[in-house]
């Protein structure tokens, strides 16, 4: 379970206390057979330049649930979903202050092997992008460059994300085609099938059904419910329909604030915040 | 605005005649300039293929000049390991500062110097590249004095050592070329690399690689065609030098395959024979030059035919 942090922010000081007609509502508060937490976020502060994006987000996800991060465009929750695997070292004069341990491994600490992270928490991002190779190669990858060798291995490993991502079907007789002749959705679960092959704790998915039609969507939100018996899953989505379809908890952002997590019945339907009720009730975002 | 905008009547006819006679002129002049320009490259390789094609005979690829009836062996022999040379020096010092400029140069004023460079570099005049490597290559140096000296006391220490005499040269003249290929392949590698992308590397970076693996195995494979098609238009630049080849490989009358002899070629001795009295040779500079631009023209033909993009199977 997430925990509602007491965030410092002011904003949600004001309006925390009416919590406006949701009479009865009381804070989140931890449950007694709380999960293991995958990700844990203390004090986090993202700056790019002066610009601080980010305002002392603390947060905690729990094991082989979905999360859902909602808010309107701009309120960082790309930013804080790429410093879980410190996609955010690659864009300059971006600066991150705080902790983010993943299973209690702080990832800032000096010495993180980044590529050890990056294996170990998958991405997939808002565009499907496979790489311009074959079907195969694409899934092969990650493996080739983690040090897994032998042809017999590799096709087998490749078969076997494959048919995690619910693509084997529809491409093993033409794992050699390239995999920009697959359609849109099928790429998007090609890229899911390349991050799942090296077997990482967390996935990390940022928008992953925005650029997809409605149909490929649905498969991809099944799969992503039936990925998370066995993975982390850290979903960030403009789409709040898809939020309570797939999402065990949600947090809603707000201009580089947390302004509330918890379950996500509860963030939808009761929350105890102003704002959160109006971005979910569509008043505005 | 006027407050009464959506009342005002509205027809999409044009009136106005001035829109559609510019948008009709420009269109009139580009094709024209369009039909100019291959009119003029036809009309200069028709007149080469008419001028050349009848003194092409077996004899022009099996003689040499000396012989009769004359041939070119020793010339197209001669530019084809011109060309390897430079290749060999100047594709991968012009990949590797591509390679470098489009991913680890820092953004600022230091990267815009090298570019910059590089641009004039690949607009300065051959002869000069041929004037420099004929200082420090060819002449044996006689002072070591200055800053020039310093650099010839040097290149002649590098020389000996890697088994290269003074003098004339094919390896003199393989450096001059290259020195000129260098710019044209670092530019345009520089610009294919810069065209990858950003959500190829973002998704290899994802998945754990390293930068070098991501250029390696992502970046480099993508942008290959391009890269090749660079290399490509420098080999058959270079391929067409006359100039700085008179100060280095200087040419030769005989069948030369030593890099460290005088390194006949093609482009040398046609001009050599189109300033000749008789006819006759001067018909054989026409022929050399029918066959030094099929020679660049299969190349390249071979070349993107043996690393043409596999066809994208759709079943």
């Amino acid at each position: 379970m997430i925990l509602a942090d007491t965030s410092t922010d002011i904003s949600q000081k004001a309006h925390g206390a009416g919590t406006h007609g949701l009479s009865g509502t009381v804070p989140v508060t931890t449950s007694a057979t709380a999960a293991r937490q995958a990700v844990e976020v203390q004090n986090l502060e993202v700056f790019y330049g002066q610009h601080r994006a980010v305002h002392n987000v603390n947060l905690k996800i729990n094991h082989r649930e979905v999360t859902a991060f909602i808010g309107p465009s701009g309120c960082g929750k790309s930013t804080i979903l790429r410093c879980f695997n410190r996609m955010n070292d690659l864009v300059k004069h971006c600066r991150v202050q705080g902790t983010v341990k993943i299973h209690g491994a702080d990832i800032y600490a000096r010495g993180t092997d980044v590529m050890e992270l990056r294996k170990r928490t998958g991405m997939v991002f808002q565009k499907p992008n496979p790489f311009p190779k074959s079907i195969h190669e694409n899934v092969a990858y990650p493996l080739r460059i983690h040090g897994v060798r032998g042809k017999a291995v590799i096709a087998e490993k490749v078969e076997r994300s494959l048919r995690l991502a619910g693509l084997w079907d529809e491409v093993k007789d033409r794992l050699h085609a390239s995999a920009l002749s697959l359609s849109g959705g099928q790429q998007q679960r090609l890229c899911i099938a390349r991050a799942i092959a090296v077997d990482p704790d967390v996935l990390l998915m940022d928008e992953p059904c925005s650029a997809l039609d409605p149909i490929a969507t649905k498969t991809i939100e099944s799969l992503i419910n039936e990925l998370s018996k066995t993975i982390t899953i850290v979903v960030v989505t403009h789409n709040m329909h898809q939020a309570v379809r797939v999402a065990h908890q949600t947090a809603f952002f707000y201009m580089g604030n947390l302004v509330e997590t918890g379950p996500t019945d509860k963030i939808f339907h009761n929350p105890v915040q102003h704002q959160t009720l109006a971005y979910v009730t569509g008043q505005f975002g | 605005m006027p407050s009464d905008a959506t009342t005002t009547p509205r027809n999409f006819q044009h009136h106005e005649w001035g829109p559609r006679l510019i948008s009709g002129l420009a269109k009139i002049l580009c094709t024209a300039a369009a039909a100019v320009a291959l009119l003029l490259l036809f009309v200069i390789l028709g007149y080469m293929v008419w001028k050349g094609i009848g003194g092409l005979h077996w004899s022009f690829f099996t003689n040499l000049p000396l012989e009769e009836p004359m041939g070119m062996r020793n010339c197209i022999v001669g530019t084809i390991i011109l060309a390897a040379i430079a290749s060999l020096i100047g594709v991968p010092i012009g990949m590797l500062c591509g390679i470098y400029l489009a991913e680890y140069s820092p953004k600022g004023w230091s990267t815009a110097v090298i570019r910059l460079t590089l641009d004039v570099l690949a607009g300065t005049p051959t002869i000069l590249f041929g004037v420099v490597v004929y200082q420090i290559v060819v002449v044996r140096p006689q002072n070591f004095n200055g800053w020039v000296g310093h650099i010839s006391l040097w290149a002649h220490r590098v020389q000996s050592w890697l088994g290269i005499t003074n003098g004339y040269s094919g390896w003199a003249g393989g450096l001059a070329l290259a020195l000129i290929m260098v710019p044209i392949i670092a530019r345009a590698t520089e610009e294919m690399l810069r065209l990858v992308p950003l959500a190829h590397r973002e998704a290899s970076a994802g998945l754990g690689a390293s930068k070098a693996e991501t250029l390696w195995r992502v970046v480099l494979p993508t942008a290959k065609a391009g890269i090749i098609t660079g290399i490509m238009l420098a080999i058959a630049r270079v391929a067409g030098e006359t100039a700085p080849l008179f100060f280095t490989a200087f040419g030769n009358d005989t069948m030369v395959y030593n890099p460290n002899r005088q390194m006949p070629s093609l482009t040398e001795q046609i001009y050599n024979y189109s300033q000749s009295d008789d006819p006759h040779w001067r018909a054989q500079a026409w022929t050399a030059s029918l066959v030094l631009v099929s020679m660049v023209l299969v190349f390249s033909a071979a070349v993107r035919i043996a690393t043409r993009k596999r066809r994208i199977r759709t079943h």
